[in-house]
């Protein structure tokens, strides 16, 4: 017989008891563990994406504007081409403010027996670009030869394989790390690759421009040169150049970080309603049971335990509950998130990219304390009053 | 050990009439005698238990004092005092107090566990447990147990700390005759030992085993 085995013994004993705290306790931790794992997976999508445009303004033909739902293609990868003429290029560099500019030149490949898969293709130039590279460098060091290309993460031919475009092979060399978004399903290869594509789709008279390829570039990605605002060199952009539209980046995710935010909110509203919910309930719970348990309690005082002892054995099995309760709740929500990921990111829409590790272990170490504070607090309040009662006086009334 | 309790009384807030409190317990001198047995007879109501809760450290007086060997219990704080009943008196509550989620065993070690090693108990544990007659169902869970089983398990587990002062209310009041003889033939052999024992009884044949009778009368508390 040994002390501190007493509230093992006595969350054993009442079973029924037992499990209705501990699911109270699991119900907390999952959500609060679920919900702050939504909450920092939409956060990290929005980064992911931000990070991934990589410039400031993306210039497009005024044309993409009104055909091509811009966002949908740029960032949702939904597949879409337009092209503007190159002389774009060198108008655009010439632009106070601009810093750095770069090509994009985009075509869709298409679900037909000369390729292997329909998706957007990017095109970059591996001499200018800033945007795509670091990126790609993260999963591939060398440069891209022409028809090498580099795939998202939902693309499943591995790495090492090959795929084809209007019947030309191309080799894949890299796989990229998942954004959580549509654009996890395109193809990247340099400008000389997209331009071969293009010859090759033309032939087949699946030809996506009449234009010569080597006149056309599709979107410039540019980079605002430090101590220069974006708007005001959008602004002059779309003042002084034809024909095209210079779209801030921000602007572009801004209908998505508002969504986003306003899910993020619910989720966090919901949350703190289900805690709060539970731990009400826990107090309820927790008072009723003192109440049951005063004889017990009192008897513990006869025999010679303190008011301590007696709020220590209280608050252990309280602790004990949550310990257990806020794992399993954790490990549910794990199990509810992470397999359902890209679930919740279809259903919402919005990037959905689970954070990594570290950020994981921490959101699973905040849900276990907010179980672990519960707990013991919602059975702080009853260990209180009771301890304030004489023994002799509770003695009677749980009689 | 020699208990002193001196003008100690109880009054309760009760709304009756126009008083607002009522007496429970009169103020009294009282003591316990080492090696002596007094019994405390009187109507129910009539403050029996109050008194004894006093004395055992388990209700603030309204006046007075209650001292053990002279350290007055009510000037010790919470965590003296509990260790202090729980090494040298042995209070036995009326009415059942079995901790239902342990065994018979573990209910009779437990005040021993609560501040040093159980194990150092068993021995003892068990030889109370046979004295008593409830050796053969120290392993079992002890809500399982009969109205008398659980009341000489209470008087076991009260006395095995092998207290100086033993506090015992309404010790006999499941119990068959045999097993009531019983009782108060081990309350009266501890108090042979040197222990001071104070029995609340209705039971007439404790006056046999007493030293001293009290009566108990509405609050008021008269030698008899
Ligand atoms: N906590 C309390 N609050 C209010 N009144 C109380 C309280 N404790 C005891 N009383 C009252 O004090 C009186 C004496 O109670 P007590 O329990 O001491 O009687 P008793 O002599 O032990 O009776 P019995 O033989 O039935 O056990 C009773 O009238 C009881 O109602
Ligand atoms: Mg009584």
């Amino acid at each position: 017989m040994n002390i501190r085995s007493l509230p093992i013994k006595n969350l054993k004993k009442k079973p029924g008891r037992t499990a209705v705290l501990l699911i109270l306790v699991i119900f907390l931790s999952f959500a609060v563990f679920a919900g702050s794992v939504t909450v920092s997976s939409l956060g990290n999508g929005l980064s992911g994406l931000e990070r991934r445009l990589g410039a400031d303004i993306i210039v497009v033909p005024s044309s993409a504007r009104s055909h091509v739902d811009l966002e949908q293609m740029l960032l949702s990868g939904t597949p879409g081409y337009f092209y503007m003429d190159k002389s774009n290029l060198g108008k655009v560099l010439s632009v106070e403010g601009v810093e750095k500019a770069s090509p994009q030149y985009f075509m869709a490949s298409v679900k037909a027996g000369c390729c292997s898969l329909k998706t957007q293709i990017i095109g970059f130039d591996p001499d200018t670009d800033f945007s795509v590279t670091p990126w790609i460098s993260e999963s591939y060091q060398s440069r891209l030869e022409t028809q090498d290309v580099v795939v998202g993460s939902d693309i499943t031919v591995p790495v090492g394989g090959r795929v084809r475009f209007y019947d030309v092979n191309c080799n894949v060399v890299a796989k990229l790390a998942p954004t959580g978004t549509g654009l996890d399903t395109a193809v990247y290869a340099n400008d000389d690759t997209v331009k071969i594509l293009m010859q090759a789709a033309a032939d087949k008279g699946m030809a996506q421009t009449e234009g010569d390829p080597d006149t056309l570039i599709s979107a410039i990605y540019i980079k605002v040169a430090d101590g220069y605002d974006v708007q005001t060199v959008a602004d002059y952009i779309n003042i002084y150049m034809k024909k095209v539209e210079a779209v801030p980046a921000r602007s572009m995710l801004s209908g998505i970080s508002d969504s986003l935010s306003g899910i993020s909110d619910t989720i966090k509203l919901l949350v703190a309603a289900v805690w709060i919910l539970a731990f009400v309930i826990m107090i309820i719970v927790f008072s009723g049971l003192v109440n049951e348990r005063k004889k017990e309690f009192a008897v513990l005082r006869v025999v010679g335990m303190s008011r301590k002892m007696l709020a220590r054995l209280i608050l252990t099995e309280s602790l004990i509950l949550s310990v257990i309760g806020g794992v399993i709740g954790i490990a549910l929500g794990a199990a509810v998130v992470f397999p359902f990921s890209a679930a919740i990111e279809a259903r919402i829409g919005l990037p959905f990219l689970t954070p990594g590790a570290g950020t994981v272990i921490l959101l699973a170490a905040l849900s276990l304390v907010a179980a672990l504070v519960a707990g013991p607090a919602a059975s702080a309040y009853s260990a209180y009053k009771l301890s304030r009662v004489d023994t002799g006086v509770i003695l009677r009334e749980g009689m | 050990m020699k208990l002193e309790a001196v003008n100690l009384s109880r009054r309760f807030t009760r709304i009756k009439g126009d008083a607002n409190y009522f007496t429970a317990v009169s103020p009294t001198d009282f003591s316990l005698k080492e090696g002596a047995v007094t019994v405390l007879m009187g109507r129910s109501g009539s403050g029996k238990t109050t008194l004894l809760n006093m004395l055992g450290g388990l209700l603030e007086p309204s006046t007075g004092s209650v001292s053990v060997d002279g350290r007055d219990l009510y000037a010790m704080d919470d965590d003296e005092r509990s260790r202090f009943r729980n090494r040298c008196i042995g209070v036995m509550p009326q009415g059942h107090s079995a901790l239902s989620s342990l065994t018979v065993l573990e209910n009779v070690i437990l005040p021993h566990a609560l501040y040093g090693a159980g194990e150092d108990a068993e021995e003892y544990a068990r030889e109370l447990l046979s004295r008593f007659a409830i050796a053969d169902i120290s392993d079992v869970r002890s809500s399982e147990l009969s109205g008398g089983e659980a009341r000489r398990m209470t008087i076991a587990r009260a006395l095995i700390c092998r207290p100086g002062i033993i506090l015992a209310d309404e010790p006999t009041g499941d119990l068959d005759d045999e097993n009531t003889v019983l009782v108060l033939e081990t309350l009266r052999s501890l108090a042979d030992e040197g222990a001071s024992v104070l029995i609340v009884t209705h039971e007439n044949d404790a006056a046999r085993f007493a030293d001293e009778i009290y009566r108990m009368d509405g609050g008021t508390l008269k030698k008899i």
